[in-house]
């Protein structure tokens, strides 16, 4: 009796897909005029679990880095490690501030939130950073991000089209020749 | 186990965060949380179709001193696809410069790198 173990899904590729999908969630967060209020914050509190999944979907890069940064490491590792904690860092504090503003969120569950003007501008002015530090974490990691989608999205794609004419235009040309041997 | 332990450590670190912004907050007079009591130093947000009470010192659905407020509304707008936009083309932007930046100094390492010595016996230049 053959029985199959179930393969692990590849990293890379559940990496590619949960990452495209955090970017078009924080894309959608980071417009309110789009979305409209209630749809921002409740996008926002999600962000902030899914940012927690992304994080332990890379804890061992976290973990391997942290203990090496006083040690012997490249630049870029460490430029990098330092751009991630600043991005932790203003992601908590652009929802922790969003929070604080929520007229929503907040007041579903029944916390009845004074909205400030300070914490109003903090946000702001943290979304705006925001959107320059993750735009600099993209560019980081770019060669990835380039590689994983050529393989994982472009090539099948690609690979759907073209090769796949000559083939299906074979099976339709085999029955014709055994017709004209008939 | 192991992802409740991550996931708690994540949290213990946003936590934190919060805690620094937090403190900063009050030592600015500025956390109005319920039970806080009194209004803040710089004026309150007042919700739309909220009628205006006393003391405030803005009209109904505005911010004092002219706040960000614009399409950020309750019901969000079609015309917030230029938003998205706009985020994407300061993302592109971004990419771009720092890839040009990366080629550039891949560039430089390739002009400064140091050519191998050819080996003993070897004639440079015939191959």
């Amino acid at each position: 009796m053959n029985v199959e173990k179930p393969s692990r899904p590849n990293s890379t590729k559940v990496n590619l897909w949960y990452d495209l999908a955090l970017f078009g969630a924080i894309m959608l967060a980071l417009s309110p005029v789009l979305t409209g209020t209630a749809p921002h914050e409740w996008l926002g509190i999600a962000l902030g679990v899914a940012i927690i999944i992304h994080l332990l979907l890379h804890w061992a890069w976290i973990v391997a880095t942290f203990t090496r940064f006083f040690q012997q490491m490249s630049t870029k590792t460490r430029l990098n490690l330092l751009l991630n904690l600043a991005l932790f860092i203003d992601l908590t504090l652009v929802i922790f501030t969003g929070l604080l503003i929520s007229r929503v969120a907040l007041p579903f569950f029944g916390l009845v939130v004074q909205s400030n003007f300070v914490w109003r501008g903090v946000h702001s002015a943290a979304a705006n950073l925001l959107l320059l530090i993750f735009g600099l974490h993209l560019a980081i990691h770019w060669k990835w991000i380039a590689n994983a989608g050529k393989r994982y999205l472009v090539n099948p794609i690609w690979e759907m089209g073209p090769k796949a004419q000559p083939q299906s235009s074979m099976l339709i040309t085999v029955p014709v020749e055994s017709e004209v041997k008939q | 186990m192991k992802i409740i332990g991550r996931t708690l450590i994540i949290l213990i670190a946003a936590l934190a965060v919060v805690g620094i912004i937090w403190m900063v907050g009050q030592r600015l007079g500025t956390n109005n949380l319920s039970g806080a009591g009194g209004r803040s130093r710089l004026g309150d947000f007042n919700p739309a179709g909220q009628p205006p009470s006393g003391g405030q010192r803005f009209a109904a659905g505005g911010f004092p001193d002219g706040g960000r407020e614009g399409g950020e509304g309750r019901g969000g707008g079609f015309f917030g696809v230029f938003d998205v936009f706009k985020n994407l083309v300061v993302i592109g932007v971004i990419v771009l410069i720092v890839m040009g930046f990366s080629a550039l100094e891949a560039g430089w390492q390739k002009l400064t790198k140091p050519k191998p010595a050819p080996a003993s016996g070897e004639i440079p230049g015939v191959s």
